[in-house]
């Protein structure tokens, strides 16, 4: 009746394959199929039933592998989607995947197929509310979903014909595996590519669940690197214990800042931006909530955690600070090293633009009109957590295999921080199971290569999904004042703007944002007088960084809210405003750059015919190539 | 390797007897969608794990309009084998399929806010629970259950074992259930709401009315429920019971919801709810 906890045998069959393991009971059904029995094709993107990228039939119902302990699997029959291509043929919804374009990523492919499957065998016919609800526990972040359901209902038909093509014993109606590979060799000369459909070069890869992203490697003797964190936003960090954590079977060792070589970094640093604001690990203070203070490694990613845990931190809290305009206060707390709360452009306190004469601009305008926009942060949330593996290799480098988006700036931040020649690694990347601007950051492989280095062993270090969404970098929230004179015809005559984005607790990527934000002011527009200070701001936030259009999306939003805003206040209408001030070609933009190109309002015209909107007669002679 | 040891009891008395063993953190491990987690992550220490797999709980029987239900049964044998509304629209608005496979019955009691979607239903039902007490079982009203669990920090939810769960189903009470969600499918609670509704022609005899999403866990309504008992679901009734909703009720803010939406959401959806009674009983709704 009572198990120990040492190995356990279980026998269960895998896609009609017997596999023998041994492996605690409680190891979940996904570690045993990825670790024990090398089936990698589901992927981990929670670990706790909420994604839907581990989904597998066991004994043909749909569970998720992270939720079942491998006692609970014993005998019984297991499918996976490395089952599901026959003899190097596609399964019927493989190929529907690969025709309609419902890969991105590929990390959620694998659970979307396995559900997919699933709803098919119980209806063959379902409709696509009942496909929603079938694949409602499978996430996607990349495509929106439209795709993978038309995947859905398109192979729901072709199982019906493919039933009869087996039938007719013509099988070779299916898409053979091969078939739809990358091949460098075509003959590309005719370049005959527009307005034909041409399949995604790792699609097959992605619904076969071959594709291998950095976690699908593992290697013999490999340690789980779990980090320590600051459980304060802002605090003096005095002594660490690590005596309890020393005592959890499979501790290995802990790593903390003495053990860098080089502990603080900046990321852009490789593009001359300075100073080095950020330590690896924390030295004296943490400056926002969740810091890293110290790596422990053990022997599995359970022992890591619960040696993290028990690990004492003595702290001293400070004062912290959360807002912008508190931050840049006298008396704030001080967030950075340089004792003050902004990043310094060139010697001063913001990224300014000055065109023409505002004050001038306000004093003739008809009206002035203020505004005040504000933006939360925002979590890119990709389906695969941010990760790498580090490994010796014999000759006296480090192959580390990372989803990072950015490979060369992780390999040589990387190289500074430990003080090695950048030829001593060997980085491994270009998979990425989601990145959005989230996985630029390096901030896992340098400590994983160090780790490797101290204990000569491979080391993992992977977020989990709550790390992920709560310390990893988020898009800035951004705060945007904006003053605008305007003429009673619409013209807006100046425009002030004061914007302050929230670098959090380091830099990151954000003074680099805020410079394209200040360089994006004041929107697509001819604007004769324009004021812009764009401040980036240290609070005692988890630091921000780069996300799809970071520094223009939010001004974009800002920008255009307040031209609605003005076009309510006029009585005009709001595209009337916005074609009346679009830049045109040969016109200087406020940071000195001549418009060339500008399609505006070209644009404008063809969206309002689209969205059946009639302008005047005036508005449709307008161009971008005159005023 | 840290993982806690498996214990598979083949009787409810074996498990009884494990969970009493004294001197080691035990923890309950039912459909997994809960614990396996913990386990995963090594979120948090246990000695021993007690697996209810074995223990033939898993039965749903049909007796004189009583439904017995043992705690292992899955969410979606459940919504399988009673075909009423109410209950469909319960289990389909937990989880996604694979959830809804693994998760059980006897979990849900245990699900902390914004989870705990069917155990709002039982309790608007007047489910009774079996549950191991010193040596035997007993029975108890949910409500009491969790009346009990409130004023007794003593018992950790991780070792308390439910055997079976049974309610009335015979039809002479209108019932409704709605969740409010952030979107349509697999989304937890913003504001759940079961009503169970006796009457007597027009008259309401007996209300129950559950929420869930809000406290530490399910909660009466009971302020609401005195309002609607000997009157008629008239429009004034309606607002007067939604507004008495509210009583008593100190809602939490999570990633899905604020305090302050899900508070001004409760009288909403208790309107709602009673209003998609009445089109039936009386009539016009106004909503």
């Amino acid at each position: 009746m009572a198990s120990n906890n040492s190995l356990q045998h279980f026998s269960f069959l895998v896609n009609d394959a017997r596999y023998d393991v041994l492996a605690p009971p409680l190891m979940s059904l996904g570690e045993v199929l990825r670790e024990k029995c090398g089936l990698r094709g589901l992927k981990h993107g929670c670990q706790q039933g909420g994604c839907g990228a581990c989904s597998v039939q066991v004994d043909g119902k749909l569970v998720l592998a992270c939720l079942m302990p491998v006692a609970h699997v014993d005998d019984k029959s297991i499918e996976t989607i490395e089952g599901l291509a026959q003899s190097d043929q596609l399964h019927p919804i493989q190929e529907a995947f690969v025709e309609s374009y419902a890969t991105q990523c590929g990390f959620c492919t694998a659970g979307m197929i396995m559900a997919a499957k699933a709803l098919l065998e119980e209806n063959p016919s379902p409709t696509r509310e009942e496909v929603l609800v079938a694949l409602s526990g499978n996430i996607c972040r990349c495509t929106g979903y439209q795709f993978i359901v038309d995947a859905v209902l398109s192979a729901a038909t072709k199982a019906r014909s493919t039933k009869q093509a087996v039938m007719n014993n013509r099988l070779d109606k299916l898409l053979p595996v091969q078939d739809l590979r990358f091949n460098g060799d075509v003959d590309h000369r005719n370049l005959k590519e527009i307005g034909t459909s041409t399949p995604r070069r790792d699609a097959i890869s992605h619904v076969t669940g071959r594709t291998v992203y950095f976690e699908d490697n593992s290697f013999p003797g490999m340690l789980h690197l779990k980090m320590v964190r600051s459980t304060h936003h802002h605090a003096r960090i005095g002594r660490i214990d690590f005596s309890e954590a020393e005592k959890i079977p499979g501790f290995v060792r802990a790593v903390t800042h003495r053990d860098v070589p080089n502990n603080y970094y900046t990321i852009l640093r490789l593009i001359g931006v300075e100073p080095n604001d950020e330590p690896v690990l924390a030295d004296d203070r943490v400056v926002y909530w969740g810091e890293p203070i110290a790596a422990i490694l053990a022997e599995s990613p359970q022992a890591a955690a619960a040696a993290a845990k028990r690990v004492k931190v003595d702290y001293e809290p400070l004062a912290a600070v959360f807002d912008v305009e508190e931050a840049l206060k006298p008396g704030a707390p001080v967030v950075t090293r340089q004792g003050f709360n902004y990043f310094r452009y060139e010697g001063h306190h913001c990224r300014r633009v000055r065109f023409g004469d505002v004050a001038q601009g306000f004093a003739n305008a008809d009206l002035i009109i203020e505004r005040r926009w504000d933006t939360s942060p925002i979590e890119h949330a990709p389906l695969e957590t941010t990760g790498c593996i580090a490994k010796p290799d014999g000759d006296g480098r480090f192959t580390v295999y990372t989803n990072t988006q950015a490979l060369y700036f992780s390999l040589d931040n990387t190289a500074l921080i430990l003080g090695i020649p950048a030829s001593r690694l060997h980085f491994v990347g270009g998979t990425v199971g989601g990145g959005f601007g989230g996985k630029v950051d390096v901030m896992v492989e340098p400590i994983a290569t160090l780790a490797a280095m101290l204990t000569n062993r491979p080391v993992k270090f992977a977020y989990t999904r709550e790390e992920e969404m709560r310390i990893s970098s988020t898009r800035a929230a951004e705060r945007f004042y904006i003053k605008d004179g305007v003429m009673l015809d619409g013209r807006i005559i100046a425009r002030q703007i004061t914007l302050y984005v929230d670098s959090g607790a380091y830099s990151r990527h954000s003074p680099y944002g805020t410079t394209k934000a200040a360089a994006h002011m004041p929107g697509p527009y001819t604007i004769p007088n324009v004021w812009v200070d764009a401040h980036c701001v240290y609070t005692n936030r988890q630091p921000s960084s780069a996300m799809r259009g970071f520094g223009v999306t939010l001004g974009d939003f800002a920008i255009e809210s307040q031209m609605d805003v003005v076009a309510h206040e006029l009585g005009v209408d709001p595209l009337r405003l916005r074609l009346i001030n679009a830049y045109r070609d040969g016109e200087m933009k406020a940071h000195r750059k001549r418009v060339e190109g500008a399609a505006l309002v070209e644009v404008i015209q063809k969206a309002a015919e689209l969205a059946g909107q009639k302008l005047d007669p005036d508005l449709m002679a307008m161009n971008s190539a005159a005023r | 390797m840290s993982f806690p040891r498996l214990l598979t009891p083949e009787t409810v008395d074996q498990a009884i007897e494990l969970l009493q063993v004294p001197g080691r953190k035990a923890l309950i491990f039912g459909g997994g969608t809960l614990v396996q987690p913990f386990i995963t992550l090594g979120v948090d220490h246990h000695d021993v794990v007690i697996d209810l797999e074995q223990l033939g709980l898993n039965q749903i029987v049909l007796e004189n309009d009583q439904i017995t239900c043992g705690s292992m049964v899955r969410l979606a044998q459940l919504a399988e084998a009673l075909p009423r509304e109410y209950i469909q629209t319960a289990v389909a608005s937990i989880g996604g399929p694979a959830v809804r496979n693994l998760a059980t019955v006897g979990g849900n009691i245990f699900a902390k806010p914004p989870y705990g979607d069917l155990a709002t239903l039982l309790l608007a039902l007047d489910a009774e629970l079996e549950f191991a007490e010193g040596e035997g079982l007993r029975w108890l009203s949910l409500t009491d259950f969790y009346r009990r669990r409130d004023h007794d920090s003593r018992a950790s939810d991780n070792t308390i074992l439910v055997t079976r769960l049974r309610f009335r189903a015979d039809g002479r009470r209108d019932i409704v259930f709605r969740k409010l969600a952030r979107k349509n499918l697999n989304s937890a609670s913003v504001v759940t709401v079961a009503i169970s509704l006796q009457f007597d022609r027009r008259i309401v005899q007996e209300a129950r009315i559950a929420l869930g999403g809000i406290h530490q866990h399910p909660i009466r309504a009971l302020e609401a429920e005195r309002v609607l008992i000997g009157s008629t679901l008239s429009a004034p009734v309606v607002e007067s019971a939604a507004q008495a909703a509210l009583q008593g009720c100190d809602p939490q803010s999570d990633a899905y919801a604020s305090a302050w939406y899900r508070q001004r959401m409760i009288p909403v959806q208790v309107r709602r709810a009673l209003n998609s009674l009445t089109t039936e009983r009386i009539a016009p709704a106004t909503d």
